[in-house]
């Protein structure tokens, strides 16, 4: 079969976004740790296929399952549910209070049993942790309150936890494809949906959608992978390398998306691109979603990292 | 056995008819939910539409090789008899090895089907990957058929 | 293996299967293989993970949507009235019934979203018709073939849902900008069409009189109607460009079920397995050029193509005119939904920095696209009017090189002219400029 060159290690990367994404950024970062961490004898060499060259996250979680074309990638969890729902529960909205319970988290081991399943059952490492953006809700017209979120259309993605929270708050959430989400709200299908200021601006949401609500509906998590097929197939010694570089890199990642996240936001607002509303009562949403939380996670075997994540605050 | 293929063509006809009808549904029940207050918000339409979808394309690509009308282009000039029949017999044989490679490939990819449940309703997902596998089965019963026919047609003639 | 070798085997290895007569589809597949089979970092198992990600897009299903509806207008006989509308409008000129054929095509586009449809219902008719009054097979085959790439280009469309859908870009806007170059390219064929008529005298109607007229508008009025339900569905925030499809298929079922009592069970039958059959047929490809469009993601042969583009820095003519070149390049050899896909997302970065407008870039990509519905090796349209009309394709080029000079010239008007493409959309939907 065709190899380059057999004293070379080649990588492949990939990245929805271009080279000023945060996710690029530590990807470009993990490669340079991994190379600069490994002292053996081959060469190692790096592509990174950027800009959605090779599809949508969803398809990363499946090359890697498969062992071929993509060996790492930062993708969202909810691709790795098909073949483990445990997993499902990084998704859950109001999982973390806010960012400081969110980095407790991310430096504890909360998700050791998740991660054993993921490998198990989908082939596929968990290196570190990236994420730290919050969803906000966004739309035709604010939702300042809890009364306003009450019968407010809005898309949410196919996942059940999703509809299932955001129907216990009082919306009415409608299932549509990512790809529909931009001419559903122009159109006035929807009258809005959940996402981050990264989302917002590249999706360009904004031109359909001007006003965000701060509501923090969740921080996202995004772990980046490595195909177990190919981790094993690596020497020892690049296997190590590529853990450690993995866990460095995601801490940098969500220090730099943390860091990105609000400001971009503002920034979206000074240039006219959307209004930003506060959100009254986020407590209340809090306590509501408590007990949509721990049935949900029950039902996906998940209550014991949801305690331990609840025992963090 | 030509009884047996038109009965199996007969079978895959009435099910594509079928799958369309599955497709218009789902999508139906979607809109109407937004209008219709006694009408549940379903999140299964989207997916069920599309894994109806992906069971029309794969049988009807079936059909269509039966019935020999995948689209072809057809630009080189006519040749004699005996090369005519030579070219036939390459495509038929060029068509049976991707129907090879639906069938050996497609079980392989049916297998990661195995350990994943779709992300909303919670089908298995082998229901969906085996469809390439036996719409390679499929083609090679169909063009068999064709080479045996063509074989055939050729002592007689 | 460099983006280049790639390449050269795949396009090699497909137009050799093509020569030897494999359908289009399957050589698409079949091209693939070695590659997915030889390189350390691929396995076959990516032709099917390819096909999946293909279908499993809830924006296809426009497609099937679409067909049907256009199937059960036909099978209700709403292309007849149709026809006979148009034959009353310009049926008196030299070369009437390719007048007719292009007349109607334009009217069918707008209750139509897919091409395929129209070349097929359309040519079924009027083939045998315009053969039977004397005018060329080839020409009759060229007409129709021609004259349905319409079907994308005036709204409802199903390319323009899908450019809108994975470009984030106002469908609504989409479908009001293609309304004048829809409307350009078939005037440009009526031109083709009358020299043709003079040079070769084709026979034509007596003028109809305002009577004739009135009757005819009035009996084809309800399927008039049909683009008012989709577009207006659309903007007045009804459903989703995919549902509108679906909207389009229940309307149809209550003209021809209800009013005009043409459908029974088994015709529904009929045209349910038809349609599925022809969308299977169609998106069967779209998998396969899928594959195939990953492998050159994969070498990276889209990078490597704007990259030298980016190098040249055209400015915005020469920018425009690179890009309709590189969309009907593509269009030649795959279908346009992959197409979209692989160069859309690929050139608009290009675009974006020559100064196109997202709304002006997605018409010159859609109606270079659609052009290859008609342009060899794979031209849909193409392949079903020529079978419609038992000849060969290479019997039918002369008349399509012919017919393609004045729609080209459209084209180069469409890159010109940016402020008649946007006009429409800044007009009708002036909170979006
Ligand atoms: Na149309
Ligand atoms: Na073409």
């Amino acid at each position: 079969r065709y190899r380059p060159d057999h004293n070379t290690i080649v990588l492949h990367g990939a990245s929805q976004f271009d080279d000023s994404h945060s996710y690029t950024r530590a990807l470009v970062r993990f490669s340079e740790l991994v190379a600069s961490y490994y002292t053996g004898p081959e060469k190692l060499e790096f592509v990174l296929h950027k800009n959605s060259e090779l599809g949508t996250e969803k398809e990363y979680f499946s090359y890697m399952n498969i062992g071929a074309v993509v060996d790492f990638a930062i993708t969202s969890p909810s691709h790795g549910s098909t073949f483990s729902r445990m997993i499902t529960i990084m998704d859950v909205p109001f999982l973390f209070q806010d960012t400081e319970h969110y980095l407790a988290a991310m430096e504890s081991d909360v998700f050791a049993d998740l991660e054993q399943q993921l490998y198990d059952r989908a082939d596929v490492r968990i290196l570190g942790y990236g994420g730290g953006e919050k969803r906000h809700i966004f739309g035709r017209r604010p939702v300042r309150n809890l009364e306003e979120l009450q019968g407010f259309d809005m898309r949410v993605m196919g996942s059940p936890i999703q509809s299932r929270m955001f129907s216990a708050l009082g919306a009415y959430p409608t299932v549509i494809s990512g790809d529909e989400v931009y001419n559903a709200i122009q159109t006035g299908v929807i009258s809005g949906a959940e996402n981050s200021a990264t989302a917002l601006d590249y999706f360009k949401w904004y031109e359909v959608a001007q006003d965000v609500s701060l509501t923090a509906v969740s921080i996202i998590v995004r772990p980046l992978l490595f195909s177990g097929k190919r981790f094993r197939a690596l020497p020892a010694g690049l296997q190590d390398a590529i853990l450690k570089a993995g866990r460095e890199a995601m801490q940098f990642e969500r220090e730099l998306e943390i860091a990105i996240d609000d400001p971009l936001m503002q920034q979206l607002a000074a240039d006219g691109k959307v209004r930003l509303h506060e959100f009254a009562n986020r407590d209340t949403l809090l306590k509501l979603a408590a007990p949509v939380k721990a049935a949900y996670a029950r039902e996906v075997g998940a209550s014991a990292i949801l305690d331990a994540i609840n025992a963090l605050k | 056995m030509a009884h047996f293929i038109d009965r199996y063509f007969k079978l895959l006809q009435g099910l594509l008819t079928i799958m369309l009808c599955v497709l218009v549904v789902p999508v139906l029940i979607q809109v109407l939910s937004r209008f219709l207050p006694f009408i549940p918000r379903y999140i299964w339409t989207e997916e069920i539409a599309r894994f109806a979808f992906i069971w029309i394309i794969l049988i009807g690509s079936s059909i269509a090789v039966r019935d020999q009308s995948h689209f072809h282009v057809d630009i080189l000039p006519k040749f004699s008899p005996k090369t005519e029949h030579n070219l036939r017999v390459i495509l038929l044989m060029l068509m049976l090895l991707l129907a090879i490679v639906f069938v050996a490939g497609g079980f392989q990819f049916a297998l990661f089907g195995l350990t994943q449940s779709s992300e909303i309703s919670g089908l298995p997902m082998l229901t969906i990957y085996i469809a390439w596998p036996l719409a390679g089965l499929s083609w090679m019963l169909f063009l068999v058929e064709q080479i045996y026919q063509h074989f055939n047609h050729q002592e007689k003639s | 293996m460099g983006p280049i070798e790639v390449a050269v085997i795949l396009m090699s290895l497909f137009i050799v299967l093509v020569l030897l007569r494999v359908p289009v589809s399957f050589a698409l597949g079949l091209a693939t293989v070695p590659i997915f089979l030889m390189h350390d970092r691929l396995t076959v198992t990516l032709l099917f993970t390819e096909m999946f990600r293909a279908y499993n897009s809830f924006l296809l299903l426009a497609v099937p949507f679409f067909l049907l509806a256009a199937n059960l207008m036909n099978r209700a006989g709403i292309t007849d009235r149709l026809m006979n509308f148009a034959k009353a409008i310009v049926g008196h000129l030299p070369g009437g019934l390719g007048h007719v054929n292009i007349t109607v095509s334009m009217l069918f586009a707008g209750i139509s979203g897919s091409s395929t449809a129209d070349s097929a219902g359309i040519g079924a008719i009027m083939i045998p018709a315009m053969k039977k009054e004397g005018y060329d097979a080839s020409l009759a085959v060229t007409v129709t073939a021609c004259s349905s790439v319409m079907g994308v280009i005036i709204p409802p469309s199903v390319l323009m849902i899908i450019w809108g859908g994975v470009m984030s870009v106002s469908i609504g806007g989409l479908f009001l900008a293609g309304i004048i170059p829809g409307i350009a390219i078939g005037l440009s064929m009526m031109a083709t069409v009358y020299v043709y008529a003079r040079r070769r005298n084709y026979p034509r109607y007596p003028l109809a009189g305002w009577r004739a007229f009135f009757n005819s508008a009035g009996s084809a009025l309800l399927a008039l109607f049909t683009p008012i339900i989709i577009v207006g569905g659309i903007s007045g925030g009804f459903f989703t460009p995919t549902e509108a499809s679906l909207a389009a298929v229940l309307y149809s079922l209550l003209l021809g079920g209800l009013i005009y009592r043409k459908l029974d069970l088994k015709a529904l039958k009929e045209v349910f397995y038809e349609s599925a059959r022809f969308s299977a047929i169609a998106l069967f490809a779209v998998g396969t050029a899928s594959a195939f469009a990953f492998l050159l993601a994969f070498f990276k042969v889209p990078e490597a193509i704007v990259s030298q583009l980016q190098d040249l820095s055209l400015g915005f003519i020469g920018t425009g005119m690179v890009i309709a070149a590189a969309f009907l390049l593509i269009g030649m050899f795959i279908d346009a939904i992959p197409a979209i896909i692989i160069l859309g997302t690929v050139l608009w970065p290009v675009a974006e920095a020559a100064g196109y407008h997202p709304i002006h870039f997605a018409i010159i990509g859609v109606v270079a696209l659609a052009f290859g519905l008609v342009t060899p090796p794979y031209g849909l349209c193409l392949l079903i009017s020529c079978s419609l009309g038992n000849i060969r394709v290479a019997d039918a080029l002369r008349d399509v090189v012919i017919m393609l000079v004045p729609m080209l010239i459209v084209l180069l008007l469409i890159v010109l002219l940016p402020d008649l493409i946007l006009w429409l959309p800044r007009l009708l939907m002036p909170e979006f400029f």
